[in-house]
């Protein structure tokens, strides 16, 4: 029998395994019969886990993914389909990760909504700050950004096929770029490219990331992670990139700006009478804060933050999401603590105006 | 505060030019800080206006609109310019203009009505905003018809009563404080059921009727403009109603639309469409301007009234009536311009009559009659009659009688006239109504001939309809004098009407018909009309006496003298045998008019002579020679007449040479004198008279006697072919002495 049959095989008694919840065997089934890895005995090592490697040829990659993709485009159950997703790459295995990236991309590549939206389960259980979530999100980036002309195009409608996905993705790219590290370094603005599909997708779905997203759909006994908004990332890069030295501004942020104040503006869906999520939190504004300060002392040692163009123009950006945020409802936690360390930042016209309406 | 706004819109409009995001970033900024600041306001829709965004600026603008209720010049600004571009006719436009009318229909209803009343407060040019309702009302219909009963359904209907709430699968969410946007669910497929849906509302029912016609649907396109809210909460309701979990996939965008449960809320639909107090609004400006200003009078009944026609609103009575007394003079005063023929005069009365109808609609009244030509009066008269006896007649309230009557009349009236005045063969031919002659010698007492209608005989070429359309004239006359109120109403209609030149006519014909001949006599008098139509007149009334008067008499020789010069041609039917009164239409022409006169002597000269057989020879001669105009109608007088001279005798006229030219009297005469051997003596020339021999018989002694009426005989065969009208005439004029000696004399 050839790799794809036994692989197909192996999955359909994946899924019914997991359907009648015995759950010993399917790890190994997994890492036996589809990823064909070879156990390592590493406990000469003292080492528990097990390293493994991944022993599929390029092709048997490429054959693994359309298994896969036929796969998930038959009808199913939700669930099963999350867990086995949740089963097959779960782990750290960095050869694994290859596979599932080739997956996602064909995914976006040809639409196919099961898998994206596993593939957002998964993101979100996991979490965007996730090594393995980056990495995946980077390697994404690669393919359709950096290293093609039509991904941009094929990204563009992917909040209308899967929601999930698109969000999660978001959530990750935020923590990818502009984003102030432990040592006060800002990294680096996110390819020109990336920046406007997102703020295509802000602008042409404006309820994407304020709407209520139902809760994961876990086998028993998981516990579902709750959804990472990404706006607070996107507004921090508008925020913040005309004070990165290696950002050039021009109107692609200011675009992108107007979109997520649009954005706050939209009345959200509900579901059930479960309240909305507010999608802004004090919190990762006061991560931008923070880092606002920290450049605005930078920029004190050798000029004057109160007339600094660029600092102006940060903290006026900040003003407007802030403003809007609240006025919106949007922000609904810690305000007034927010509202004090605004006032320990430069001096700009925006700001205290909206200081004082906050005061009042 | 105010400079802090104005930080704002400076900044917009310096960020403007070279980062258009940027500004409008600062704009939405300074909208959520600065909810009631007009600057910043108006700052926000002028940047969408550059942007060329129809329907972001159309928010902004109706926020603007509802806000602030003073209205500061740059908002009267955009508003005058605005307006204009609405008036433009299609294709006339700039690009600006353009924007202006697409950003136009974005705005929901109740703020485009706001914004026309800015127009109006601002101008006290009333005849603007009425022009500009009209256009409205045209170019943006809200295709929401009143209960229309002929609508053809294909699929389903339903009717929705909105006091009974029910819980329904639909979302309605706030957007702004502007409207409701409702989202539909679409999970089945099911496109058969879709059908362009028509809402059919009932306002005193508080009821929705949703009717899907044909098999496309719009409600994509409905769902993104906000005036259809309450139609689409009707049109989900219905469709809940056919089927609980029955949501549909709309067929046309292919989009996802969510839903939840929510409690239906009956306050959330407005009560009354807007739409509908539009059109009573216009006319009712329309009507108030009209006294200062003549354009409105046309607007309201040229573009006005049409608009309306297919679904009349609520109108109060007196509206209506005033709207109905307003159309009626119009019309009537188009019709006496100048160059206006037959068939624009057919097109003003169809259209008063469509106008009669809608009103009857809009008040509920019993359908009169469509205009039609070719329908004779008497139908419409028998319809009227059907009315006024059928509803009650309340003339303070109820108009209809009056309006009815009045347009009948008037319509009567104008074909009347137009009838007694034609033109034949390039020659204008009039007629007079005459009274006629009757044949029965009936004992029945004047009173009694009263009681029936009279018979009014009408000659070629007049309209065989001239009688009807008289009498239904009079008819509707004296139903409109029957009663105070109609009296009076009915002289209002008429003052800006200009019939008054035929009023007088009519009137004396009026009298002349109810046998007032004092009436008569008066309104003629004073009245424009020719002398021989007046002597003919004063002489029809004395045919009604029992006898001729001296007074008479001139009048018939003064109408001699004034003949008309068309000839005309034979009446017939002068005399007829009828029970009530017979009335002669009579036509102004020469043979017409001597046949009248004609008549009334030989009527007086028969009395005469069916009184006392002993009557003279003059008398008896000159009936003979009248007898000639109308022979062979009177031969049984004739024969009479000859019997007479028979038992006589003999018979001396000495006009006979000059006037007896029938070639059967003259047989008569020869038959007489030859067969009878001489018994008559006929003594026809003074000749004759001074023969020595009076004795007949003699032979030889009479043959000069034979010979000379053999000679007087033949001389008048030849002139047998002369023209007895002038002869007539003639013998008349110059007799007349003779004549009056004949009927007076006792």
């Amino acid at each position: 029998m050839d790799y794809p049959h036994r692989a197909h095989d192996a999955l359909l008694r994946i899924e019914n395994q997991i359907a009648s919840k015995k759950q010993d065997h399917v790890l190994d089934l997994i890492s036996e019969f589809i990823f064909y890895e070879k156990k390592s005995d590493s406990r000469k090592y003292g080492n528990n886990k097990m390293q493994q490697s991944c022993g599929l040829s390029l092709i048997q990659e490429f054959q693994l993914v359309v298994v896969l993709c036929e796969f998930y485009e038959r009808p199913g159950e939700e669930m099963i389909r999350n867990a086995v997703f949740l089963s097959l790459f779960e782990g750290s295995n960095p050869s694994r990760l290859k596979v599932l990236t080739k997956l996602v991309g064909t995914a976006i590549a040809s639409s196919v909504g099961p898998i994206l939206s596993a593939a957002g389960t998964w993101i979100q259980q996991l979490g965007p700050t996730n090594i393995f979530c980056m990495e995946l999100t980077q390697r994404l980036i690669e393919d359709f950004i950096v290293f093609s002309n039509k991904g941009p195009e094929q990204l563009r409608t992917l909040p209308s096929i899967s929601p999930r996905f698109s969000i999660n993705f978001l959530a990750c790219c935020t923590e990818l770029y502009l984003k102030d590290t432990v040592t006060h370094q800002l990294l680096p603005p996110p390819p020109p490219a990336l920046l406007e599909v997102f703020t295509n997708w802000v602008q042409d779905y404006p309820t994407l990331c304020i709407d209520a997203q139902p809760q994961l759909v876990l086998p028993q006994g998981a516990i579902s992670m709750p959804i990472v908004n990404p706006l607070p990332g996107l507004m921090r890069w508008c925020v913040l990139s005309p004070i990165s030295q290696s950002a050039i501004d021009g109107s692609a942020y200011s675009k992108l700006q107007l979109a997520i104040l649009k954005c706050l503006m939209q009345e959200a869906k509900q579901i059930g009478d479960l309240p909305l999520v507010p999608p802004i939190n004090s919190i990762a504004l006061g991560a931008v804060i923070f880092t606002l300060k920290f450049k605005a002392s930078e920029i004190a040692k050798v000029g004057d933050p109160d007339t600094d163009q660029s600092m102006q123009l940060s903290l006026e950006r900040l003003a407007q999401c802030i403003q809007i945020a609240i006025q919106s409802r949007s922000l609904l936690d810690n305000v007034p603590q927010l509202v004090c360390r605004l006032k320990k930042l430069p001096k700009n016209h925006l700001l205290d105006i909206v200081i004082k309406s906050q005061n009042l | 505060m105010e400079l802090e706004e104005n930080y704002f819109i400076l900044k917009a409009k310096s960020a403007h030019s070279n980062d258009p995001y940027a500004a409008k970033a600062w704009i939405l900024t300074a909208k959520t800080l600065y909810p009631n600041n007009f600057g910043v306001q108006f700052e926000a829709y002028l940047i969408e206006k550059a942007a060329n965004n129809y329907e972001e600026a159309a928010k902004c603008l109706s926020y603007i609109v509802m806000t602030f209720q003073n209205q500061p010049p740059e908002l009267w600004k955009e508003v005058t310019q605005l307006t204009s571009a609405l008036r433009i006719l299609e294709g006339g436009t700039t690009s600006e203009q353009d924007f202006y009318v697409k950003m136009f229909q974005h705005i929901s209803y109740e703020v485009q009505h706001k914004i026309l009343l800015l127009t109006v407060n601002h101008s006290d040019n009333n005849l603007d905003h009425c022009k500009l309702m009209l256009l409205l009302l045209k170019r943006f219909p809200q295709t929401i018809p009143t209960h229309s009963p002929t609508l053809k359904v294909e699929t389903f209907r339903y009717s929705y009563n909105i006091t009974d709430p029910k819980y329904i699968d639909f979302n309605i969410t706030k957007l702004q404080s502007l409207g409701h946007t409702l989202y539909m669910n679409v999970l089945k497929d099911n496109i058969d059921l879709y059908a362009n849906i028509r809402i059919c509302f009932e306002a005193n029912k508080n009821q929705y009727t949703t009717e899907f016609v044909n098999k496309t649907i719009s409600v994509c396109r409905l769902i993104h403009d906000r005036r259809y809210e309450p139609l689409l909460r009707a049109i989900h309701l219905s469709l809940m109603e056919y089927s609980p979990e029955f949501i549909n996939k709309c067929p046309i965008q292919k989009k996802l639309y969510f839903t939840r449960m929510e409690n239906f809320q009956t306050d959330k639909i407005p009560p009354v469409w807007p739409e509908a107090s539009a059109k009573p609004r216009l006319l009712e400006t329309l009507l108030q301007g009209i006294n200062n200003h003549n354009q409105f009078r046309e607007i309201l009944i040229i573009e006005a009234l049409p608009l309306i026609n297919a679904s009349p609103p609520e109108l109060p009575s007196v509206m209506v009536n005033r709207i109905m007394a307003i159309c009626f003079e119009y019309y009537i005063c188009q019709m006496f311009k100048e160059n206006c023929d037959l068939t624009t005069i057919n097109e003003y009365w169809t259209k008063i009559f469509e106008v009669l109808d809608l009103c009857g609609r809009i008040m509920k009244w019993e359908p009169f009659l469509p205009y039609n030509r070719n329908v004779s009066k008497d139908i419409y008269w028998q319809r009227l009659i059907h009315i006024v006896s059928s509803t009650p007649p309340r003339p303070s309230e109820n108009k209809q009688i009056l309006f009815c009557a009045t347009f009948l009349f008037t319509m009567a009236l104008q074909e009347y006239m137009s009838s007694v005045r034609m033109k034949v063969d390039d020659v204008e031919l009039d007629y007079v109504l005459v009274e006629g002659f009757k044949d029965n010698e009936s004992k029945r007492r004047k009173a009694d001939a009263l009681l029936e209608p009279p018979r009014i005989t009408v000659y070629y070429p007049c309209n065989k309809e001239t009688p009807i359309c008289f009498v239904t004239a009079a008819q509707c006359w004296q139903l409109l004098h029957s009663n105070e109120i109609l009296q009076i109403d009915f002289g209002q209609l008429l003052i800006n009407v200009p019939v008054k030149m035929w009023l007088n006519r009519f009137l004396v014909d009026l009298a002349v018909y109810l046998g007032r001949n004092d009436e008569a006599l008066n309104i003629l008098k004073d009245s424009k009309l020719s002398n021989l139509e007046k002597n003919l007149r004063n002489l029809s009334f004395t045919v009604s006496q029992p006898a001729l008067n001296i007074q008479s008499f001139d009048f018939l020789m003064k109408i001699l003298g004034d003949m008309p010069t068309h000839s005309g041609q034979w009446v017939k039917n002068l005399s007829m045998n009828c029970p009530g009164r017979h009335l002669l239409v009579l036509p102004l022409s020469r043979r017409a008019i001597i046949q009248y006169c004609t008549k009334i002597l030989v009527t007086a000269l028969k009395q005469k002579v069916m009184n006392d057989p002993t009557c003279t020879d003059s008398l008896l001669g000159n009936l003979l020679v009248l007898l000639q105009l109308d022979w062979p109608e009177e031969q049984p007088l004739a024969e009479y007449i000859f019997n007479i001279i028979q038992t006589k005798g003999h018979f001396i006229y000495l006009q006979f040479t000059n006037y007896i030219i029938c070639v059967d009297m003259i047989e008569q005469f020869m038959s007489m004198w030859y067969s009878h051997g001489g018994e008559v003596h006929l003594e026809f020339s003074p000749a004759q008279a001074n023969l020595p021999s009076k004795r007949i018989g003699t032979r030889g002694a009479d043959k000069g006697v034979k010979d000379d009426f053999k000679q007087i005989i033949k001389q008048q065969i030849l002139k047998c072919n002369d023209d007895i009208e002038t002869l007539i005439q003639h013998f008349i004029t110059q007799e007349h002495m003779r004549l009056v000696q004949n009927i007076f004399e006792k």
